[in-house]
Protein backbone atom coordinates (compact mmCIF):
# COMPACT_ATOMS: atom_id res chain seq x y z
CA UNK A 1 0.00 0.00 0.00
CA UNK A 2 2.48 2.19 0.81
CA UNK A 3 4.95 1.17 -2.05
CA UNK A 4 1.91 2.00 -4.42
CA UNK A 5 1.48 5.28 -2.65
CA UNK A 6 5.03 6.29 -3.24
CA UNK A 7 5.28 4.86 -6.99
CA UNK A 8 2.04 7.16 -7.52
CA UNK A 9 3.45 10.38 -5.99
CA UNK A 10 6.97 9.85 -8.03
CA UNK A 11 4.95 9.39 -10.99
CA UNK A 12 2.80 12.28 -10.63
CA UNK A 13 5.85 14.24 -9.70
CA UNK A 14 7.53 13.23 -12.78
CA UNK A 15 4.71 13.99 -15.28
CA UNK A 16 4.91 17.68 -13.54
CA UNK A 17 8.93 18.26 -13.62
CA UNK A 18 9.55 16.16 -17.18
CA UNK A 19 7.30 18.29 -19.40
CA UNK A 20 9.11 19.95 -22.11
CA UNK A 21 12.37 20.78 -20.31
CA UNK A 22 14.75 19.28 -23.27
CA UNK A 23 15.52 21.08 -26.29
CA UNK A 24 17.57 20.33 -29.73
CA UNK A 25 19.73 22.65 -31.85
CA UNK A 26 19.56 20.95 -34.72
CA UNK A 27 21.84 23.65 -37.08
CA UNK A 28 23.25 27.00 -36.48
CA UNK A 29 24.31 28.43 -40.10
CA UNK A 30 26.28 31.62 -40.45
CA UNK A 31 27.18 33.22 -44.55
CA UNK A 32 26.92 36.87 -46.01
CA UNK A 33 30.36 37.68 -44.39
CA UNK A 34 31.85 38.89 -47.79
CA UNK A 35 31.78 42.91 -46.99
CA UNK A 36 33.88 44.69 -44.89
CA UNK A 37 32.26 47.18 -42.84
CA UNK A 38 34.03 50.84 -42.58
CA UNK A 39 35.45 52.45 -39.58
CA UNK A 40 33.04 55.21 -39.94
CA UNK A 41 29.58 53.57 -40.45
CA UNK A 42 27.48 52.50 -37.85
CA UNK A 43 25.84 48.90 -38.12
CA UNK A 44 23.81 47.27 -35.54
CA UNK A 45 22.50 43.41 -34.27
CA UNK A 46 19.28 42.55 -35.44
CA UNK A 47 17.31 39.24 -34.39
CA UNK A 48 14.54 37.81 -35.46
CA UNK A 49 12.78 34.71 -33.98
CA UNK A 50 9.96 32.84 -34.67
CA UNK A 51 8.32 29.43 -33.92
CA UNK A 52 5.90 26.78 -35.24
CA UNK A 53 3.66 24.47 -32.40
CA UNK A 54 3.52 21.20 -34.00
CA UNK A 55 1.34 18.05 -32.68
CA UNK A 56 2.29 15.07 -33.02
CA UNK A 57 4.29 15.74 -36.05
CA UNK A 58 0.98 17.18 -38.21
CA UNK A 59 2.44 20.02 -40.04
CA UNK A 60 0.99 21.99 -42.48
CA UNK A 61 3.62 24.77 -43.29
CA UNK A 62 6.61 26.08 -43.00
CA UNK A 63 5.57 29.77 -43.09
CA UNK A 64 7.16 30.87 -39.39
CA UNK A 65 10.79 30.15 -41.66
CA UNK A 66 9.21 33.33 -44.03
CA UNK A 67 8.14 35.13 -40.69
CA UNK A 68 11.54 34.96 -39.12
CA UNK A 69 13.18 36.38 -42.13
CA UNK A 70 10.51 39.22 -43.32
CA UNK A 71 11.18 40.67 -39.65
CA UNK A 72 14.74 40.41 -39.56
CA UNK A 73 14.71 42.53 -43.15
CA UNK A 74 12.14 44.70 -41.66
CA UNK A 75 14.28 45.40 -38.62
CA UNK A 76 17.01 46.79 -41.07
CA UNK A 77 16.50 49.71 -43.72
CA UNK A 78 20.44 49.63 -44.70
CA UNK A 79 22.51 46.36 -45.71
CA UNK A 80 21.91 43.14 -44.49
CA UNK A 81 24.87 41.22 -44.05
CA UNK A 82 26.51 38.66 -41.62
CA UNK A 83 23.48 36.11 -41.19
CA UNK A 84 22.87 33.56 -38.94
CA UNK A 85 20.68 31.11 -38.51
CA UNK A 86 19.17 28.44 -36.09
CA UNK A 87 17.08 25.79 -36.53
CA UNK A 88 15.71 24.44 -33.11
CA UNK A 89 13.09 22.40 -31.24
CA UNK A 90 11.51 22.78 -27.90
CA UNK A 91 9.74 19.21 -26.70
CA UNK A 92 6.57 19.29 -24.74
CA UNK A 93 3.91 16.58 -24.30
CA UNK A 94 2.85 15.04 -27.70
CA UNK A 95 3.98 18.19 -29.52
CA UNK A 96 6.62 20.26 -29.82
CA UNK A 97 7.73 23.84 -30.92
CA UNK A 98 10.04 24.36 -33.84
CA UNK A 99 12.10 27.41 -33.54
CA UNK A 100 14.31 29.82 -36.04
CA UNK A 101 16.49 32.30 -34.53
CA UNK A 102 18.26 34.45 -37.46
CA UNK A 103 20.56 37.66 -36.94
CA UNK A 104 22.51 40.13 -38.72
CA UNK A 105 24.19 42.95 -38.76
CA UNK A 106 22.80 46.17 -40.16
CA UNK A 107 25.08 48.43 -42.09
CA UNK A 108 23.45 52.12 -42.07
CA UNK B 1 24.77 -7.38 -11.59
CA UNK B 2 28.62 -7.07 -11.10
CA UNK B 3 28.26 -7.15 -15.35
CA UNK B 4 26.37 -4.32 -15.52
CA UNK B 5 28.76 -2.05 -12.51
CA UNK B 6 32.01 -3.35 -14.64
CA UNK B 7 29.93 -2.12 -17.87
CA UNK B 8 29.26 1.11 -15.96
CA UNK B 9 32.82 2.51 -16.01
CA UNK B 10 33.49 1.10 -19.40
CA UNK B 11 30.00 3.12 -20.72
CA UNK B 12 31.01 6.60 -18.81
CA UNK B 13 34.70 6.22 -19.97
CA UNK B 14 34.13 5.75 -23.59
CA UNK B 15 33.89 9.18 -25.28
CA UNK B 16 33.04 9.27 -28.39
CA UNK B 17 32.88 11.78 -31.61
CA UNK B 18 29.93 12.46 -33.32
CA UNK B 19 29.62 14.72 -36.46
CA UNK B 20 25.55 15.64 -37.00
CA UNK B 21 25.88 18.41 -40.00
CA UNK B 22 28.54 20.49 -41.47
CA UNK B 23 28.13 22.85 -44.38
CA UNK B 24 30.75 24.66 -46.76
CA UNK B 25 30.59 28.26 -47.68
CA UNK B 26 32.41 29.82 -50.22
CA UNK B 27 36.12 29.87 -49.97
CA UNK B 28 37.44 33.61 -50.97
CA UNK B 29 41.62 33.30 -51.42
CA UNK B 30 41.80 35.74 -53.59
CA UNK B 31 41.82 38.89 -51.65
CA UNK B 32 44.51 38.61 -48.90
CA UNK B 33 46.05 36.46 -46.24
CA UNK B 34 43.86 34.32 -44.15
CA UNK B 35 43.50 34.15 -40.87
CA UNK B 36 41.97 31.05 -39.25
CA UNK B 37 39.02 31.61 -36.21
CA UNK B 38 36.83 30.01 -34.44
CA UNK B 39 33.53 30.13 -32.42
CA UNK B 40 32.88 26.59 -30.03
CA UNK B 41 29.49 26.37 -28.18
CA UNK B 42 28.83 23.34 -25.71
CA UNK B 43 25.89 22.34 -23.68
CA UNK B 44 26.26 19.44 -21.64
CA UNK B 45 23.00 17.50 -21.15
CA UNK B 46 22.17 13.76 -20.25
CA UNK B 47 20.46 11.35 -21.95
CA UNK B 48 17.56 10.88 -19.29
CA UNK B 49 16.26 7.62 -21.31
CA UNK B 50 19.89 5.68 -21.20
CA UNK B 51 19.85 6.64 -17.78
CA UNK B 52 16.31 5.20 -16.53
CA UNK B 53 17.71 1.74 -18.46
CA UNK B 54 20.89 1.50 -17.13
CA UNK B 55 19.43 2.47 -13.58
CA UNK B 56 16.80 -0.07 -13.99
CA UNK B 57 19.20 -2.81 -15.08
CA UNK B 58 21.26 -2.16 -11.99
CA UNK B 59 18.52 -2.00 -9.19
CA UNK B 60 16.16 -4.73 -10.52
CA UNK B 61 19.46 -7.12 -12.12
CA UNK B 62 18.06 -6.85 -15.28
CA UNK B 63 14.30 -7.91 -14.22
CA UNK B 64 12.75 -4.76 -15.08
CA UNK B 65 10.89 -2.20 -12.78
CA UNK B 66 7.39 -0.77 -13.28
CA UNK B 67 8.25 2.14 -11.91
CA UNK B 68 11.18 2.97 -14.37
CA UNK B 69 9.53 1.66 -16.86
CA UNK B 70 6.66 4.30 -16.47
CA UNK B 71 9.11 6.83 -15.88
CA UNK B 72 10.70 6.10 -19.34
CA UNK B 73 7.67 6.27 -20.86
CA UNK B 74 6.36 9.62 -19.11
CA UNK B 75 9.55 10.86 -19.90
CA UNK B 76 9.34 10.19 -24.12
CA UNK B 77 5.54 11.70 -23.95
CA UNK B 78 6.61 14.58 -22.38
CA UNK B 79 9.60 15.95 -24.33
CA UNK B 80 8.31 14.51 -27.60
CA UNK B 81 9.58 15.95 -30.66
CA UNK B 82 12.43 15.75 -33.41
CA UNK B 83 16.00 15.78 -31.87
CA UNK B 84 19.87 16.03 -32.90
CA UNK B 85 22.02 14.22 -30.40
CA UNK B 86 20.98 14.04 -27.24
CA UNK B 87 18.46 17.11 -26.24
CA UNK B 88 19.89 19.65 -23.63
CA UNK B 89 18.09 21.83 -20.68
CA UNK B 90 19.08 24.98 -22.19
CA UNK B 91 18.41 25.65 -25.81
CA UNK B 92 20.07 29.59 -25.47
CA UNK B 93 23.68 28.27 -25.72
CA UNK B 94 24.36 28.89 -29.66
CA UNK B 95 23.05 32.20 -29.36
CA UNK B 96 26.07 34.68 -29.68
CA UNK B 97 27.80 33.15 -31.95
CA UNK B 98 27.61 35.44 -34.85
CA UNK B 99 28.64 38.41 -32.40
CA UNK B 100 31.74 35.70 -31.34
CA UNK B 101 32.56 35.00 -34.78
CA UNK B 102 32.26 38.93 -35.95
CA UNK B 103 33.93 40.40 -32.89
CA UNK B 104 37.65 37.84 -33.98
CA UNK B 105 37.78 39.95 -37.62
CA UNK B 106 38.03 43.38 -37.22
CA UNK B 107 38.00 43.55 -41.48
CA UNK B 108 34.65 42.17 -41.15
CA UNK B 109 35.47 40.19 -43.73
CA UNK B 110 35.14 36.44 -43.54
CA UNK B 111 35.32 33.47 -45.71
CA UNK B 112 35.43 29.51 -45.85
CA UNK B 113 32.52 29.64 -42.94
CA UNK B 114 32.18 25.42 -41.67
CA UNK B 115 29.40 25.29 -39.51
CA UNK B 116 29.74 22.02 -37.80
CA UNK B 117 26.69 20.20 -35.37
CA UNK B 118 28.91 17.84 -33.60
CA UNK B 119 29.03 15.81 -29.78
CA UNK B 120 31.47 14.54 -27.85
CA UNK B 121 29.12 11.65 -26.39
CA UNK B 122 29.84 9.53 -22.88
CA UNK B 123 27.03 6.93 -23.83
CA UNK B 124 24.69 8.43 -20.59
CA UNK B 125 25.79 12.01 -20.99
CA UNK B 126 27.05 14.23 -24.18
CA UNK B 127 28.32 17.61 -24.87
CA UNK B 128 26.54 19.44 -27.55
CA UNK B 129 28.64 20.84 -29.69
CA UNK B 130 27.96 23.80 -32.35
CA UNK B 131 31.35 24.64 -34.22
CA UNK B 132 31.68 27.97 -36.21
CA UNK B 133 35.67 27.55 -38.48
CA UNK B 134 36.50 30.34 -40.61
CA UNK B 135 38.82 32.55 -42.15
CA UNK B 136 39.26 36.38 -41.81
CA UNK B 137 40.39 37.88 -44.76
CA UNK B 138 43.00 40.33 -43.52
CA UNK C 1 25.03 -23.59 -38.13
CA UNK C 2 22.41 -22.58 -40.58
CA UNK C 3 21.95 -19.72 -37.88
CA UNK C 4 25.54 -18.51 -38.18
CA UNK C 5 25.45 -18.48 -41.94
CA UNK C 6 22.12 -16.90 -41.66
CA UNK C 7 23.35 -14.20 -39.42
CA UNK C 8 26.59 -13.76 -41.76
CA UNK C 9 24.68 -13.84 -44.86
CA UNK C 10 22.71 -10.94 -43.68
CA UNK C 11 26.28 -9.20 -41.97
CA UNK C 12 27.51 -9.55 -46.07
CA UNK C 13 24.39 -8.10 -47.84
CA UNK C 14 24.10 -4.88 -45.58
CA UNK C 15 27.83 -4.40 -45.68
CA UNK C 16 28.54 -1.09 -47.95
CA UNK C 17 25.31 0.58 -47.30
CA UNK C 18 25.37 4.33 -47.67
CA UNK C 19 23.70 6.47 -45.58
CA UNK C 20 23.65 10.49 -46.72
CA UNK C 21 23.80 12.43 -43.39
CA UNK C 22 23.33 16.40 -44.40
CA UNK C 23 23.68 18.00 -48.01
CA UNK C 24 24.17 21.91 -48.78
CA UNK C 25 25.07 24.00 -51.42
CA UNK C 26 25.52 27.44 -51.49
CA UNK C 27 24.99 30.36 -54.85
CA UNK C 28 26.61 29.79 -58.20
CA UNK C 29 27.96 32.51 -59.64
CA UNK C 30 27.32 33.20 -63.60
CA UNK C 31 31.10 33.11 -64.32
CA UNK C 32 31.55 29.36 -62.94
CA UNK C 33 34.80 28.62 -63.19
CA UNK C 34 37.11 25.77 -63.27
CA UNK C 35 35.04 22.44 -60.99
CA UNK C 36 37.42 21.46 -58.29
CA UNK C 37 36.46 18.59 -55.96
CA UNK C 38 38.05 16.94 -52.79
CA UNK C 39 37.33 14.54 -50.26
CA UNK C 40 38.71 13.04 -46.91
CA UNK C 41 37.24 10.43 -44.78
CA UNK C 42 37.80 8.07 -41.77
CA UNK C 43 37.46 4.83 -40.77
CA UNK C 44 35.69 3.83 -36.83
CA UNK C 45 34.57 0.70 -35.61
CA UNK C 46 31.44 0.59 -33.85
CA UNK C 47 31.49 4.90 -34.23
CA UNK C 48 33.70 4.73 -31.48
CA UNK C 49 35.92 8.09 -32.49
CA UNK C 50 37.30 10.81 -30.30
CA UNK C 51 37.60 13.23 -33.37
CA UNK C 52 35.82 15.01 -35.96
CA UNK C 53 39.08 16.32 -37.76
CA UNK C 54 38.66 14.47 -41.59
CA UNK C 55 36.67 17.46 -42.23
CA UNK C 56 38.72 20.02 -41.94
CA UNK C 57 41.11 17.90 -44.42
CA UNK C 58 38.46 17.74 -46.79
CA UNK C 59 38.16 21.79 -46.72
CA UNK C 60 42.36 22.36 -46.56
CA UNK C 61 42.48 19.69 -49.64
CA UNK C 62 39.57 22.23 -51.19
CA UNK C 63 41.92 24.69 -51.05
CA UNK C 64 44.55 23.52 -52.04
CA UNK C 65 43.54 22.95 -55.54
CA UNK C 66 42.45 27.24 -55.63
CA UNK C 67 45.12 28.86 -54.26
CA UNK C 68 44.04 32.86 -54.37
CA UNK C 69 41.50 31.83 -56.21
CA UNK C 70 37.68 31.99 -55.22
CA UNK C 71 35.75 28.71 -54.44
CA UNK C 72 31.87 29.64 -54.97
CA UNK C 73 28.94 27.42 -55.19
CA UNK C 74 30.87 25.18 -53.04
CA UNK C 75 28.38 21.67 -52.55
CA UNK C 76 29.43 19.53 -49.47
CA UNK C 77 28.08 16.13 -48.99
CA UNK C 78 28.58 13.94 -45.53
CA UNK C 79 27.94 10.67 -45.73
CA UNK C 80 28.79 7.44 -43.58
CA UNK C 81 29.05 3.94 -45.42
CA UNK C 82 27.96 1.10 -43.10
CA UNK C 83 30.65 -2.24 -43.79
CA UNK C 84 30.52 -5.02 -41.12
CA UNK C 85 31.19 -3.43 -37.57
CA UNK C 86 32.74 -0.61 -39.40
CA UNK C 87 32.08 2.85 -40.48
CA UNK C 88 33.38 4.65 -42.97
CA UNK C 89 32.53 8.96 -42.71
CA UNK C 90 33.27 11.04 -45.31
CA UNK C 91 32.71 14.63 -46.48
CA UNK C 92 33.27 15.41 -50.50
CA UNK C 93 33.28 19.19 -51.03
CA UNK C 94 33.16 20.65 -54.43
CA UNK C 95 32.61 24.14 -56.22
CA UNK C 96 33.79 26.41 -58.71
CA UNK C 97 37.25 27.35 -58.62
CA UNK C 98 37.74 31.44 -60.29
CA UNK C 99 40.97 32.55 -60.47
CA UNK C 100 42.24 36.26 -60.96
CA UNK C 101 42.45 36.98 -64.74
CA UNK C 102 46.73 37.62 -63.61
CA UNK C 103 46.96 34.41 -62.47
CA UNK C 104 44.98 32.22 -64.94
Amino acid sequence: MIKNTFSTLVLLSAVLLLNGCTSSIHMVNTDGFDQVIPADVDYKYVEASTKQHVILGFAANTNYVDEARQSLIAQCDGELTAVSTQYSTNHSFLSWYNKILMKGVCIE
Amino acid sequence: MRKYLLLTPILLLTACARMDHIQVGDIDQSQGKLKPISVKVSENTVNVDTTLALTDAVLSNGSGSDEIEALRTIWALMNMGPRTGNPVFNDAYAQNVLNQLHAQCQSGKITAIRSVREANDYAIASGEIVRIDADCIL
Amino acid sequence: MIRKFCLLFIALTLSGCVGLNTVSMTQIPKDKGQLVEANAHDWVFLNFTTQNDFADRAVDNLKDLCVGGKISGVFTKHQTTSYFLVFKREVIVSGYCSLPKDRM
